[in-house]
């Protein structure tokens, strides 16, 4: 008699917002982000038939009521999840499974698929998330896993993945860019100064982050939660906890800014001059002291981003941005005058090889910078002008704490004047290394 | 001569309206209104009009009272989650 296998949701508890069988994947990454378990289901169900059972086994899902799509009927049987439509269930005849959604699975009862020894159903099992193996969400889970194995000591033959340098300044306490720009030092913490980071949103419920976050606000038409990572990253230098949990280095400088988080690119990582322009607008009017864009584009001097400069130093405001990583021409926004255009050093303080020049005002640290990412991988590395615009951003909330008068173009001078020189061109990296006070 | 009436004209793209300092948003906004443009969004704290027109009437546009630079929306992007280099 065959061992029977039924499988769900820790026993047969289904979860509260069922995942229906077409929801995309970005919906799905919502709804258990939302769940908050820290799992990585998907909350849809893997329905696998017996070996040789698959016409049956089809049968026995309608039988009980489901509706099921067919991969065949696709063409190629290239379907995409989202092409079910209103359908409970899409089958793949060619490797003898179904996937079956959340809601079905309850609607149904999950008993109604209890396997019997006659069931052409063998198991049924939650879906898990699937990421890419060569994406930052693995590579940071990799990578935070041996900083862990190392700090309590942890042998053995599996233990040495290990092989960078930067692995070393993070067991001493703090990311090899924090130590750089001398921010572990500092007595300053951004208290009183309001930061936005206006990119791709971030994840609001990152352990890191509890009350730290001020306001939201979406322009490109996406729920603020960040299902792209890059935001999440870039707010995580800026403006990172002192002490994060466990033996997670510290990685974010104004520790006590308040985080206004606007969304001006979409999960893809795209958005228009437009969208961002309406970040700055709610920033400014938000009276934020520091703004911080990880964005751009290889174009000319935009005029409309040059008046939005223009109008936030006016109104106490820095806008801060990336020269970009094209090797090329610092890019706009960065290229107005009105903005400081950051661009990137290696761990050795040299330029890194992708980042723009021409107009650099200040450099900082950009490359292998580790910060948060979302749920469930929470910390990994990227690199960019982008990773060191905020933390420059960063600085400039610990300097802005220091003096109220120390708003705008003053602000601006400050974090020139007082960066450490580097024996580069000034098109490469402006005025020097970003110091914190 | 015959009217010219080209697609690139007459399908509406979105424009990036930058007013000049001290220009009044709420003036400079009706008279762009008149000129064409279907605003769709006014940013008064960056001094920043977003509206989507066929190109055939930027000219007038441009030539609104207290507006300083009329150009085309671009695109701006980091990259896909995956991808090695950000911007």
């Amino acid at each position: 008699m065959a061992r029977r296998r039924v499988r769900g949701t820790k026993g047969t508890t289904i979860n509260a917002a069922p995942a229906a069988t077409s929801a995309g994947v970005e919906a799905l990454l919502l709804a258990a982000l939302a769940r908050g378990d820290g799992s990585l289901e998907t909350g849809r169900y893997l329905v696998t038939y017996k070996e040789g059972a698959a016409p049956e086994g089809v049968q026995s899902l309608k039988a009980r009521g489901l509706r099921v799509a067919d991969a065949r009927d696709f063409t190629e049987s290239q379907v995409g999840i989202e092409d079910v439509g209103d359908a409970d269930a899409l089958n793949f005849p060619a490797i003898g499974v179904a996937l079956v959604g959340g809601a079905s699975m309850q609607a149904r009862g999950l008993a109604a698929f209890e396997a019997s020894a006659d069931s052409p159903i063998e198991t049924i099992e939650p879906e898990y998330f699937a990421f890419a193996e060569n994406s930052e969400y693995l590579r940071g889970f990799l990578r935070a896993a041996s900083t862990i194995a190392a700090d309590i000591g942890a042998g053995g033959s599996g233990a040495a993945v290990a092989d960078d340098d930067d692995l070393e300044a993070q067991v001493l306490g703090a990311t090899w860019g924090l130590v750089r720009c001398k921010v572990p030092p500092s007595t300053r913490s951004g208290l009183g100064i309001k930061v936005a980071v206006l990119d791709t949103g971030m994840d609001l419920g990152h352990p890191d982050f509890p009350g730290r976050i001020a306001a939201t606000a979406s322009f490109v038409g996406q729920p603020v939660q960040d299902l792209h990572s890059h935001g999440t990253h870039c707010i995580g230098t800026a403006c990172g906890p002192k002490a994060p949990a466990g033996s997670t280095p510290r990685y974010g400088i104004a520790h006590q800014a308040r985080i206004f988080v606007g969304k001006v690119l979409t999960n893809s990582g795209g958005g228009t001059s437009g969208s961002v322009l309406a970040g700055m607008n709610w920033a400014v009017a938000n009276r934020c002291q520091v703004i911080s864009m990880s964005l751009g584009a290889q174009t000319g001097v935009q005029a409309a981003y040059t008046a939005a400069g223009n109008a936030a130093l006016a109104n106490g405001c820095l806008i801060i941005a990336a020269a970009g990583n094209a090797a090329a021409a610092t890019g706009a926004p960065a290229n107005s005058p009105s903005i400081m255009s950051v661009a990137s050093l290696d761990p050795t303080l040299a330029p890194s090889a992708f980042s723009n020049f021409g107009k650099v005002e200040i450099a900082a640290p950009g490359r292998d910078v580790f910060s948060s990412v979302p749920r469930p991988t929470r910390y990994g590395f990227k690199s960019g002008t982008s990773m060191a615009t905020p933390h420059v951003a960063g600085v400039a909330a610990l300097w802005a704490q220091t003096s109220p008068s120390l708003r705008g173009l003053l602000l601006w001078r400050k974090l020139q004047a007082t960066a450490r020189p580097l024996p580069f061109p000034v098109a490469r990296v402006g005025r020097g290394l970003v110091q914190a006070p | 001569m015959a009217k010219r009436s080209t697609s690139a004209g007459d399908s509406p793209s979105t424009w990036l309206v930058t007013l000049e300092a001290g220009a009044r948003m709420g003036e400079v906004q009706a008279a762009l209104t008149a000129a064409g443009l279907s605003v769709t969004s006014s940013l008064d704290a960056v001094g920043v009009i977003v509206g989507t027109a066929p190109t055939r009437v930027v000219p007038a546009l441009r030539k609104v009272k207290g507006v300083a630079n009329v150009s085309p929306d671009r695109p701006v992007s980091v990259g896909l989650p995956d991808d090695p280099e950000t911007w």
